[in-house]
């Protein structure tokens, strides 16, 4: 189960809310940003459009503009060209009247620049240039005269004709008409007044001009320069265009004529104040407007969207979280949508789990109501060996407060161990091998075997001996399971569950049931050690007890008194009282009792006792003596035999087995059994047959110079008569053999890594035909090259047959008579006649013999070839002497 | 998985006969023997030889010597712990070429609870070997 400790997640900065808010964040941005730039371009646009629209408009006032000056211009020179005077002076040209009447100060308040009189006639009367600044004549503008030639063609009554008119650069404004007098006879006219006024500046002071005034007039040739493209589709024909916006500041063309049908450009020019900057102003007010307005709604946005589905989210979380502490919890939404039915899914989510965590709590709690109930201390451990954090009771009692959560098994078990403690360090191997072999198959119940059985914890009430036992947890795809399931267990293993049990007063009785039967052991070994040195004389005196006691009976029930058989008493209270001594000697208390109430009841002297205390004591003698032979042979390393340990004459045997033999043998069953007892009659302990063997080997190695050890397995084995008269002369050779040809001298030993000390053993063990016995050594084995050389010389065989002979061919050759690898012939061997002699021999007794030989040795084998001797090996062996040695126990299931 | 063997060699047989049956109770696959010969095809299969050191019948120097120069040819040579109740062959235990020594010789009990641990410990290990 989560731990309820467990630290909450951090809110990611991928949680639902900010991607939420940089969701909103990213819509809204980009939906200002949209708006920005729609707002704008539309702003711009209709500023533009607007602008195009007002600019077109302005030009058409400007013209009228024009035009109003021009007539404004010509009106005032018309209200000045009414003279009622001037007819006279026109006439007449007065000087005064014109300087007086006409002065410089007065052009320049009517705001002209030049003044032209030309008389009817021609005459020039007047053509001065005007310093308004100043209020003086100047000279007349260059041009000025061509400009008033304009009028040459009109005659003095002419109409006014106004327009502009350019001298270079410089426009002017143009007013030529007739002079007329006060009373209006204007015909025929006296003369034409001609008026210029210099409007603005040429194109090369535009620049300033541009900075006060909204329009200024442009010759054609400044123009192009400024505006080629414009100025060609203006002079093309065109009315009026608006300027790129490259061209700054000049939104506007439009073109006019001059009097002399020049083209002049009026320039309709950009208030930056206005226009465009108030569209981009207006834009961008707009965008931040639409930006607020996003934002606002964003989070508008935020608040809808996270009471309609976040709310409820972080609702649904805050409660997973609550569930996952442990604590139930409900989400109340009765909303029919999405996070209605989600809700609704995840409260029954968490009715189920709560339900489920109660049942796993309950089970959990029994389970550990059981644990703690059992007598055994459990708890788990790790692969690593960290123990779990639950445990047993009993684990908490015998562990102590070291079972923590975490602990060391180890250290727990094994802590009071140094850590180089075979105990310990085979643990931890054991632990490092599991988690080494852990897999899906992992053989857990084969390492089990080598894991510990036991350990013993030091504390201060002594010494606790405990039982382990060690059973996997699996963690398969399904469930956990255990060693005990009956199907074989799959899986890797997750923990390790040990059960621990305390033996401490087990342990302590099988110590104190030890040392009973430590002391019983040591009297049955003694009672075995007497009887097994002196059972003939036990078994003779417990015959001579019970004839003691069968004596006694039929004096009893003879005369029903004592008095009347005196001899006979006597005698009888003489062997109870030898039978009370040798009682004594084999302190058997009981048969001493009884001796000696036969001998006081024997004694005419002593007062007699009741007849039926007196068979009473005959009874218990009887039964003692039977308890005896019963203990005897209970006891006895021969059982029952050691009753029948009674001298035998070999010749009364011999003369037995012939008459038996001559037996009918329609009676085969008691043919049969009387034979074998016959047999047995006759056979004789293996070591019976060897018993020369230890003085001669010792006596023909130390003539060879050789340290060898002779050892005798199964001395009590036994063997027909005829066999072991047949072994003791084979088994003489065989060692003499050995001796001969097999066992190394010492410094060969040495270099071959052999043991100093040569072994010849013989060994005598039962088979269903017979004995079998066998002579091995360990010397250097056969060697083949003499064989096989002896063998060509004495023309057994030619060289080249020699050369594919197996080792088995060349050691059969051994057997051969004159076969002997010995150079020399001394008392050992040499004659070759040996082993075919051995053979011989063995063939009679119905034995064969076979050898094996390698570098390490020689093994003679003597196997019966019929059965033969099948009935003595069926009996039970005879006790091996306290100085005989066991066989190998390798060679017993061999 | 094999059982893993445990070799006695000692020159007394009723040693041979007590430690044999003892361990046999134990579980464990006991091979004893007095006699030297045919020794080394003893080996194979064994993770433990116990050997008395001082034996009036036999060397146990040579016995070691020769078990050792056998056991190269194992693909995990058993280890070599002297059962001995000589105290002087016990102090020499490592400079007479064995791995370990058991103390007590002849108190059985004593002998399991010194043996296990490392016949297992020795068993473990050889099976580690053989997996890896």
């Amino acid at each position: 189960m989560t731990n309820a400790n467990q630290p909450q997640t951090p809110e990611s900065m991928f949680s639902l809310r900010w991607r939420l808010i940089l969701g909103l964040f990213l819509v809204m941005g980009a939906a200002s940003y949209g708006a920005q730039f729609a707002v704008t371009h539309l702003v711009k646009s209709g500023f533009e459009a607007t602008e195009r629209s007002d600019n077109l408009a302005a030009l058409k006032r400007l013209k009228g503009v024009l035009q109003r000056q021009v007539d404004a211009f010509a009106t005032t020179a018309k209200d000045w060209s009414i003279w009622d005077d001037l007819s006279d002076h026109l006439q007449e040209p007065n000087q005064a009247f014109f300087e007086s009447s006409l002065s410089a100060e007065a052009y320049a308040g009517m705001g002209w620049d030049a003044v032209v009189l030309r008389l009817s006639d021609g005459t020039i009367r007047m053509a001065e240039g005007i310093d308004r600044e100043a209020g003086k004549f100047t000279q007349l503008p260059e041009g000025l005269l061509e400009l008033e030639s304009l009028y040459q063609a009109a005659g003095p009554d002419d109409p006014i004709v106004s327009g502009f008119a350019r001298l270079g650069d410089q426009p002017y404004l143009v007013a030529s008409l007739p002079v007329l007098r006060t009373d209006g006879s204007a015909s025929p006219a006296p003369g034409r007044l001609v008026a210029a006024k210099r409007v603005w500046g040429a194109w090369l002071d535009t620049q300033r001009v541009l900075t006060d005034l909204d329009f200024a007039l442009m010759t054609p040739e400044n123009a192009a320069k400024a505006f080629p493209k414009t100025t060609a589709s203006l002079l093309n024909g065109e009315d009026a265009l608006l300027v790129p916006e490259s061209e700054t500041q000049i939104l506007g063309l439009t073109l006019i004529e001059s009097l002399k049908g020049d083209p002049l450009f009026v320039l309709k020019l950009r208030n930056p104040r206005t226009a465009h900057a108030q569209g981009v102003l207006l834009g961008q007010t707009a965008s931040q407007t639409v930006v607020v307005v996003g934002l606002l709604l964003s989070a508008l946005l935020y608040i809808v969207v996270g009471r309609v589905a976040l709310t409820p989210v972080l609702d649904l979380e805050r409660a997973a979280r609550a569930l996952a502490r442990g604590e139930a919890r409900r989400v109340d939404y009765t909303r029919k949508d999405e996070i209605g039915r989600l809700a609704d899914a995840f409260n029954r989510m968490a009715r189920t789990i709560t339900r489920r965590d109660r049942a796993l709590r309950d089970a959990n709690a029994d389970m550990h109501q059981l644990l703690d109930a059992m007598d055994e201390a459990v708890l788990s451990f790790d692969l690593d060996g960290r123990v779990g954090a639950s445990r047993s009771l009993r684990a908490t009692e015998l562990l102590g407060a070291g079972a923590s959560a975490d602990a060391d098994i180890v250290n727990l078990l094994y802590g009071h161990l140094p850590d180089e403690a075979p105990e310990r360090q085979a643990f931890r191997e054991w632990l490092d091998t599991v988690r080494e072999m852990n897999g899906d198959d992992v053989p857990f119940e084969e390492l089990a075997t080598l894991a510990p059985t036991k350990c013993e914890l030091r504390g201060k009430n002594g010494t606790t001996h405990l039982k382990l036992g060690f059973r996997p947890i699996r963690r398969d795809t399904q469930e956990t399971t255990t060693a005990d399931d009956t199907d074989s267990p799959k899986g890797r293993l997750e923990a390790i569950l040990l059960v621990a049990s305390d033996e401490t007063a087990l342990v302590r009785k099988t110590q104190e049931a030890a040392a009973r039967e430590l002391a019983l052991t040591t009297r049955i070994e003694r009672l075995q050690e007497r009887a097994g040195h002196e059972v003939h004389v036990l078994v003779a005196a417990l015959d001579h007890a019970e004839a003691l006691l069968s004596g006694v009976r039929e004096l009893a029930s003879a005369t029903r008194s004592l008095d009347g058989v005196e001899a006979e008493r006597l005698s009888l209270m003489g062997r109870a009282h030898s039978l009370k001594a040798t009682a004594l000697s084999y302190k058997l208390e009981d048969l001493h009792r009884i001796a000696d109430g036969l001998e006081r009841a024997l004694d005419t002297d002593a007062e007699h006792g009741e007849d039926e205390a007196f068979g009473r004591l005959v009874d218990e003698g009887f039964q003692a003596i039977a308890e005896i032979r019963t203990e005897i042979t209970r006891h006895s390393p021969i059982g029952t035999a050691v009753l029948d340990q009674t001298p035998v004459s070999r010749r009364a045997l011999s003369r037995l087995h012939g008459l038996l033999r001559q037996l009918d043998t329609a009676a085969a069953p008691l043919h049969e059994e009387l034979l074998v007892a016959g047999k047995l009659l006759l056979a004789v302990p293996f070591g019976q047959a060897t018993g020369h063997l230890s003085e001669a080997c010792a006596r023909w190695a130390r003539a060879e110079g050789l340290h060898v050890a002779l050892q005798i397995h199964g001395r009590g084995e036994l063997v027909t008569r005829a066999l072991g008269d047949t072994l003791s002369m084979a088994l003489g050779h065989l060692v003499r053999n050995s001796l001969a040809h097999g066992i190394e001298p010492a410094e060969e030993r040495r270099a071959a890594h052999k043991v100093e000390q040569a072994t010849i053993a013989i060994a005598c063990r039962p088979s269903d035909k017979g004995p079998i016995i066998t002579v091995e050594d360990d010397g250097r084995g056969l060697q083949r090259e003499p064989l096989l050389a002896k063998a060509i010389a004495t023309g057994r065989i030619t060289a080249e047959e020699a050369a594919g002979w197996s080792d088995e061919q060349v050691w059969a050759l051994a057997f051969e008579a004159g076969a002997s690898s010995r150079t020399g012939v001394d008392d050992l061997a040499g004659r070759g006649v040996g082993l075919a002699e051995v053979r011989r021999a063995l063939a009679e007794t119905g034995y064969a013999i076979d050898v094996r030989s390698s570098v390490t040795g020689t093994c003679f084998t003597l196997r019966p070839l019929t059965n033969a001797h099948q009935a003595v090996s069926l009996l039970p062996s005879l006790p091996s002497p306290a100085n005989d040695l066991e066989r190998p126990s390798n060679e017993r299931s061999a | 998985m094999a059982q893993r063997k445990v070799l006695y060699v000692d020159d007394s047989a009723d040693m041979l006969a007590r430690v044999e049956r003892r361990l046999k109770a134990e579980g464990l696959d006991v091979v004893t023997t007095t006699s030297t010969v045919g020794l080394a095809r003893l080996l194979p299969g064994v993770v433990l030889v116990l050997l008395d050191y001082h034996m009036p019948g036999l060397n146990g120097g040579d016995v070691l010597q020769s078990l050792k120069s056998a056991s190269k040819q194992l693909a995990v040579p058993p280890a070599f712990y002297l059962y001995s109740s000589s105290e002087l062959a016990a102090a020499q235990t490592h400079q007479l070429g064995f791995d370990g020594a058991f103390s007590h010789k002849g108190d059985l009990d004593d002998l399991v609870a010194q043996l296990m641990p490392v016949y297992r410990l020795l068993s473990l290990r050889a099976l580690r070997k053989n997996v890896s």
